[in-house]
């Protein structure tokens, strides 16, 4: 009978402990999704809801119409999203946009510059754009907003000046514009060089030791300082890179329009903040580079809902932003839940 | 006096409390209760669910079972303004007040009695504030700026705010943490001018010694379960700090001693602007060496300019024989200087960082290969490692630090240190608003780090813990050195002597400004 017991209770011991792990499994997989969830469920809905107002919402072909309708402010979006994780803000990416996008119009049309080197050049002035947000932001400490907004302009007022407000077309260089509208089997260019950027900077950021210490910076600067971490270099790496984010934008949004419109990015400014912030808002109120990028996606699949749905413009103006602000609320309250609870 | 007349003597019975969050069951049929007009301390170690039970009270979680009766009625499902109507006031630990308005509208910024269409009746208001400030024996100026005060001031300011609308029940976690001696001694005459108002006091804080000034009666809870329950009278000092901590602790100081090694780091002439003149010392290897100091001595400074968050003016630093200009904090780090600062919430932790990364982010050079790549399954290891070898309390290394208590938030900070393989440990009040079981815990790291041969510099404000683990102590006063002594040649009372410049005279006055001035050696 002692035997026996003493069989059982270790038998049970070792059930225990191996229930203990499969616990410890469900367990951390709970905690996956209580982070992830609140990303992925607005999206599905959204989803699902299109698809049963409208059957071809669903359909390969629209799936790969919204990627590209959303990859250039994909682009810009997860730029800004390494700026917003280092704990500043910018708003240049307008105005670096339009400069760059007239630039290499004006490169490629008047030197006849070939073009892996006009690509090269875009991204490098981005990138000097760039260092110089973050030589103002965070070198001389000037406040993020009114530096970048200031930098956009000048920007954006250089690019209007030097090609005295024309469009530039660009239909005489088909590789530019291949780079804007070609495809690659069902799924255009753009949609390969925003899965590029985003696989770029989900490794830069989750997967090298500078994206862990940048985003220390982001969340506490004196704690960052305190474990040895250089708070202006980071802030100025983030700015750096975004620049680059945004020159690679420019140049692509360049072959999309098909030509070199001086204004072109002045109405992609409130798309990419919104993503950028519906990722924010949705996944720990961190800024990340995959709910930056499901949150381009919603707002893309809205946009393409309300267009497929046949609602004329001057809703759609209107319904739009209830929609956003009706996933957000859901997303918020579905985060905030799951953390606490 | 019959059971019925008995329990209807509580004002507020919690019965049977329990609250479970993933991962760990925070309270387990805790049950607490507070007579009318008495100051009922609840004690226990940070993370035993103190904190749980009051949020409980005050609405801000919902329990999983048990119930709440207030006056003889049940609550149920309550929030925080709905506990607050109900005259439950909650004052805070760190004052939370609005730093860019005044005293006044700060004090009635909750009272909606006092406003009349959204405005506040401010003649009503200022009478009402002077006659709880004359309660209160405060002088501050009603129209004075928030930021302005300092933070003993702050703290009565909230206390005040909680006084203004007449609570029942008032709770009160820490409420001398910021306070001096003087400000602590009004704040207690309050509490018992209170108490015979008839108000009910909950009382939480970690110094137990205060507890036995102002306590009624006492309720202990351990890992979110009832183990104690007394009237003040019929406990004493050494028995609470064995229920509150379950084993008996021997020594409140695990000092071990080390073979004194070789010379460490050395410091000459140090000076940095206001803060401190010509300091001059060195530390060895095994050695802990202690700051004391009055607020204004320069002490926590010392620190700052070591680890290269504030510019020396004249000076130098040698670390093993070899001179080093350290410009920021990265150039320490590089030379082996590390620092645990006073401010753990602000300075220390990252917040919204999980465990793992709070360990890692310091040493991610030595867990990266050539291009920067992170090894997770490194940093994975070693933040388990460290999470078991320091008894770090968190359901998974995954877990965002923030929901850590404090002690465990401060060993996680070690952690991290002790991980960077750093030779000067600068600590600045390593042990502020943790619990005694775990400040031992943390003390026995200190002996750890010694035994590895790296070399401990203690800031602090309490003089005992200075004395109980340090070898030798430096004491500093208005920013230069005034004695340095083995520890064994000082006491309490010698220290604070030194840290008001060695003038007995002064030693009552300022025995105001000491934080935490009154751990007397008995």
């Amino acid at each position: 009978m002692v035997a026996n017991n003493r069989s059982t209770g270790l038998s049970t011991d070792k059930d225990i402990l191996i229930k203990k792990s499969i616990l410890l499994r469900i367990g951390r997989a709970m905690n996956w999704f209580r982070y992830n969830l609140a990303l992925i469920i607005p999206a599905i809905v959204v989803v699902v809801v299109l698809s049963c107002l409208h059957p071809s919402f669903l359909t390969v072909r629209n799936m790969t119409n919204i990627l590209r309708e959303v990859s250039v402010i994909g682009i810009l979006a997860v730029g800004l999203c390494i700026v917003m994780a280092s704990g500043k803000f910018d708003i240049s990416f307008y105005g670096v946009g339009n400069f760059v996008m007239m630039t290499c119009a004006v490169l490629v049309s008047s030197y006849q510059l070939p073009f892996i080197s006009v690509v090269l050049l875009g991204i490098a002035i981005g990138m000097a754009i760039g260092a110089l947000n973050g030589f103002l932001v965070s070198i001389l400490h000037l406040p993020d907003i009114m530096a970048t907004i200031g930098v956009a302009g000048l920007f954006a007022g250089l690019s209007y000046m030097y090609t005295e407000g024309v469009f530039i077309w660009m239909y005489a260089f088909p590789r530019i514009i291949w780079l804007g509208t070609g495809k690659v089997g069902p799924i255009t260019v753009p949609v390969f060089v925003l899965i590029a950027a985003v696989i770029i900077a989900y490794i830069f950021m989750y997967k090298l030791k500078h994206g862990l210490r940048l985003e220390a910076v982001g969340i506490n600067p004196d704690a960052a300082t305190h474990a040895g971490i250089s708070t202006v270099k980071y802030r100025f790496l983030a700015f750096l890179l975004a620049g680059g984010f945004y020159g690679v934008a420019g140049v692509v949004y360049l072959g999309r329009m098909g030509k070199g419109l001086p204004t072109g990015f002045d109405a992609l400014m409130l798309p990419v903040f919104a993503a950028t912030f519906m990722g924010t808002a949705m996944f720990k109120g961190k800024a990340n580079i995959i709910g930056t990028v499901v949150g381009a996606f919603i707002l893309g699949s809205v946009m393409n809902g309300l267009t497929l749905l046949n609602i004329h413009w001057t809703r759609a103006d209107l319904y739009r932003p209830v929609i956003f602000l009706i996933i957000l609320i859901a997303a918020v309250s579905i985060r905030k839940r799951r953390v606490v609870g | 006096m019959g059971d019925q007349n008995k329990s209807d003597n509580y004002i507020l019975e919690m019965r049977n409390i329990t609250k479970r969050f993933p991962g760990t069951s925070a309270l387990n049929e805790v049950s607490f209760n507070l007579r009318k007009g008495e100051v009922h301390a609840l004690v226990g170690e940070n993370g035993a669910g103190k904190s749980t039970l009051i949020k409980i009270l005050t609405g801000v979680y919902q329990p999983d079972s048990g119930e709440i009766i207030l006056n003889g009625q049940g609550l149920r499902h309550i929030n925080p303004a709905h506990s607050l109507r109900l005259g439950i006031h909650f004052v805070y630990q760190e004052p939370t007040l609005f730093s860019l308005t005044s005293v006044l509208e700060n004090l009635f910024l909750v009272d909606e009695t006092f406003y009349k269409r959204g405005i506040v009746q401010k003649e009503k208001a200022t009478k009402r504030a002077l006659a709880v400030f004359k309660e209160l024996n405060l002088h501050i100026n009603l129209s004075q700026f928030v930021y302005k005060l300092t933070r003993g001031e702050k703290q009565m300011i909230s206390i005040a705010r909680a006084m203004i609308s007449s609570p029942k029940i008032l709770v009160l976690d820490e409420p001398t943490a910021p306070l001096t001696r003087n400000e602590i001694e009004a704040l207690f005459k309050t509490i018992k001018v209170l108490r015979s108002q008839g108000v009910s006091i909950i009382y939480i804080s970690h110094r137990l010694e205060e507890i036995f000034e102002i306590a009624d009666r006492i309720t202990v809870i351990r890992n979110g379960k009832n183990v104690g329950f007394h009237s003040i009278k019929n406990i004493d000092l050494d028995t609470l700090i064995m229920e509150i901590v379950a084993t008996s602790i021997k020594k409140k100081f695990p000092k071990e001693k080390f073979a004194i090694g070789k010379e460490i780091i050395s410091v000459r002439g140090l000076s940095s602007n206001n803060d401190f003149r010509d300091i001059s010392f060195e530390i060895h290897e095994g050695e802990i060496f202690g700051v004391a100091g009055v607020v204004g001595s320069g002490k926590a400074a010392l620190g700052q300019v070591l680890f290269g968050l504030m510019p020396k003016t004249k000076g130098e630093i040698f670390v093993n024989g070899k001179k080093l200009e350290i410009k920021s904090s990265q150039d320490a780090i590089r030379e082996g200087i590390v620092l645990v600062p006073e401010d753990r919430r602000a300075h220390g932790v990252i917040s919204l960082m999980s465990v793992q990364d709070n360990i890692t982010v310091p040493n991610v050079d030595r867990f990266s290969t050539i291009g920067g790549w992170i090894q997770r399954n490194q940093t994975r290891k070693v933040s388990l490692d460290y999470v078991k070898r320091l008894s770090i309390q968190t359901p998974s290394i995954n877990q965002l630090i923030q929901f850590l208590s404090g002690g465990n938030q401060q060993k996680v900070v070690i952690a991290k240190w002790l991980c960077s393989k750093a030779k000067v440990f600068i600590f600045i009040e390593l042990t502020a608003g943790i619990d005694v079981g775990s400040k031992i815990e943390i003390y026995r790291l200190l002996n750890e780090i010694c035994r590895d041969g790296g070399c401990v510099l203690m800031i602090s404000s309490e003089f005992e813990e200075l004395l109980g683990m340090c070898d030798r102590i430096m004491v500093l006063y208005q920013g230069h050195i005034i004695t340095e002594k083995d520890a064994k040649d000082l006491n309490t009372q010698s220290i604070l002597r030194y840290a008001v410049g060695g003038d007995n005279r002064k030693v009552e006055e300022t025995e105001a400004v000491v934080k935490g001035g009154k751990n007397g050696s008995e």
